[in-house]
This record gives C-alpha cells, structure tokens and sequence, in this order.
C-alpha cells in the first residue's frame, strides 16, 4: 500500500548535514531561494549570513561548529552575479557554479505543493554519466539533495521529485509534485540554472581539478554584449 | 598593441575527478539515496525533441516537457521500487502536517488561475 506510515522508529543511517547558508550583499531573489531550499531540506541548517570577500577557508571551520558535512554557499557578486559553492567537508571536492534564471516557490503559477520536510526522489538526466565531472557531480548533488531515510526532522513520505536535467551544458533544476502514482505531476518550484565554472579537490582550497570550457563570466559577457551594441556605430556608413 | 600573453589551458583532470568520486561515493542502498537516471519517456501525443537540440535552452514550451518527462520516467521507474521498501508516497487523508508553501499561498493560487481565466473568457 502506498499511504501506510512507516515507523519513524527504523535507524537513521545516512547522516548528511547540509548548512545553507549565504555571504552578506545578496539580493532578495537569492534570499527567497535559499528559504525554499531550506522548506524542501529537512537536513539542512541555516547560519547567519557570513562577511567574507577573499577567504573562504572560514566556512570548513562554520561547517565543522554546526556539524555539518556538506555546505550550499551562496554569494553575490555586484549584487546580480549570484554564485553558488557547494562543497563536502573536510575532504572536498568543492563545486562553483553560476547561477542563473532564478524563480521561487513564491510565484503564483506553480501549483504543486508537497510535505515540508518530505523526502524527495531525485531524478539525473542520462548525460551525468558521460563524463567524469557530471559523474562527480551527480553524487554531490545526491548526497545534499537526498533528504536521509528516517531522519528525524523529515515525513516519512515520498512525494515529489527534484529533476536535474544538462541542457546546453548547464543544470536545470525543476522540482515535481508526484499527484498521481501514474505519473501525473504539478510543479513545485524552486526553479535555477546551474552553471559550472570549476571544480576544487578539496573543500574550499586544494588543486583545482576542472574548469568548464563553456563557461563565460557574466562581467565578460557584458562587456561583450556592450561592445557588440557599440559596434553599430562604428561600422555605420555616411 | 600590447602583445597578449598565452592562455593558461584549461584544466580537466579526468583521474582526479574520477579518484575523487570513488572517495566520496555514498555506498547506501538504494532507499537511503532514491536516485534515478532516466531518459525521458516517450508518448505518441507529443513528439519528444531530442536533448541534442541546440534551440532547446531557449524554446521554453519543449524543455519544460522535457523535464516533465524526464520526471514522470523516474516517478514510473520509482514507484514499484518503493512499495518493494514499503515507503509511503501518498499521506493520509487524516495527517496533517506543515507544507512547504502555506494555505494561504495556495488560496492565493486558486485566486489568480480563477481570475485568469474568466479575465479570458471576458475578453472573448
């Protein structure tokens, strides 16, 4: 039967801890994303927003205060480059990604809800298996998004599905209702687009092991896009 | 002209990465991850684009079926898998519990799609 209650009593044996938090300077849309991330995380903590520019070694030393072993970080650049840090503690790796396209669980066309704290199944695009960093990826993406079985604070429910999907080598990430066992959904939201910039050994420091080719920073894209539109100029004939 | 000087290239280093998924695989079974990698399956009605499509990241309609997809094919591939472990996928209809968006917000919701659709059936 599929709405029996399981005993909550059952051992709890995937400890993952995720602290989610972000740097100081970031907007309101990061700020209501991280809210909806921390809804959906039963295993998640929050911090106070931290106040760091260069040195992100800090963050092991916050991680390892709150007893967490795996971070989502945060941080806004110029107030509209929002970058996210995830990473496992202490023994790495760490992946930077960009951000982009963001929409919350606020916003009134989502008609999905779900359990707060429910479990969520979580669904890879067949394109993680390709290569050794979406590979790796794939497994970081597991472990912070994969709310352990019996933890205390989670339902024992199984009613959504986190979607991430590789399409123009980026992430997409879509969160599903599950409404009818036969396949029937409603989105829930969050909704963002990763983009990978790079990929560390260890957590917040160490070698860097990847750089994604693709990537472009979105200061170079705007200067870019600038100097295209200044181009018309130039190039017009009197 | 300042002569520039040559890039630095690009690192990918496919041994580090792959050492260093085999040090942080999770070795659980299968109900503590509930992962799944699926394609995304394939109905007469709507001809599926493939994800190789270079117009996809921009053709919102195609993607977002796309993922719906991809999601259905998990939920289908999961199902059977959780009643095996006898995890709940529905709750009853007596357990109450927080949601992750409030009744208030879905009041809200029901709003908007209601107003949208008779500020249609006016302008019609």
């Amino acid at each position: 039967q599929s709405d029996t209650v399981q005993s909550m009593k059952t051992s709890w044996i995937n400890k993952q801890r995720v602290l989610v938090f972000s740097s100081r300077g970031i907007s309101y849309l990061g700020r209501h994303v991280m809210k909806n991330l921390r809804s959906i995380m039963a295993h998640s903590k929050s911090e106070p927003k931290a106040e760091m520019r260069k040195n992100f070694s800090v963050l092991n030393e916050i991680a390892e205060l709150r007893n967490c072993n795996k971070i989502l970080f945060f941080d806004m650049k110029k107030k509209r480059d929002l970058y996210l840090w995830m990473a496992s503690v202490p023994d790495g790796p760490t992946v930077k990604f960009l951000v982009e396209n963001l929409h919350t669980m606020e916003e009134l066309k989502l008609t999905g809800n779900c359990l707060r704290g429910s479990r969520p199944l979580l669904s890879f695009d067949t394109k993680f298996d390709d290569e050794p960093h979406w590979k790796l990826i794939k497994e970081i993406l597991t472990q912070i998004f994969g709310t352990p079985k019996s933890h205390p604070k989670s339902q024992p429910f199984v009613d959504h599905v986190l979607t991430f999907t590789i399409i123009d080598n980026k992430i997409w990430l879509r969160n599903y209702q599950i409404v009818e066992e036969t396949g029937s959904l409603a989105e829930i939201g969050p909704r963002f687009v990763l983009n990978l910039h790079c990929i560390f050994e260890k957590s917040f420091s160490g070698m860097l092991i990847y750089e994604n080719p693709l990537y472009v920073a979105p200061n170079l894209k705007r200067h870019l896009a600038k100097a295209q539109a200044s181009e018309k100029y130039q190039q017009r004939i009197y | 002209n300042i002569e520039q000087k040559p890039k630095r290239p690009l690192i990918n280093n496919k041994d580090a990465l792959t050492a260093k998924y085999a040090e942080i695989y999770l070795d659980l079974p299968w109900v503590e991850r509930l992962d799944c990698t699926n394609k995304p399956i394939i109905t007469n009605e709507v001809d599926l684009p493939a994800n190789e499509d270079e117009t996809l990241a921009d053709n919102d309609f195609k993607r977002e079926m796309l993922f719906y997809r991809q999601a259905q094919a998990t939920v289908l591939e999961a199902i059977p898998r959780l009643k095996v472990e006898k995890l709940a996928t529905k709750r009853p209809d007596d357990y109450y519990a927080q949601m992750a968006k409030s009744d208030s917000h879905m009041k809200k919701i029901r709003e908007y799609l209601v107003n949208r659709k008779s500020d249609i059936e006016n302008r019609e």
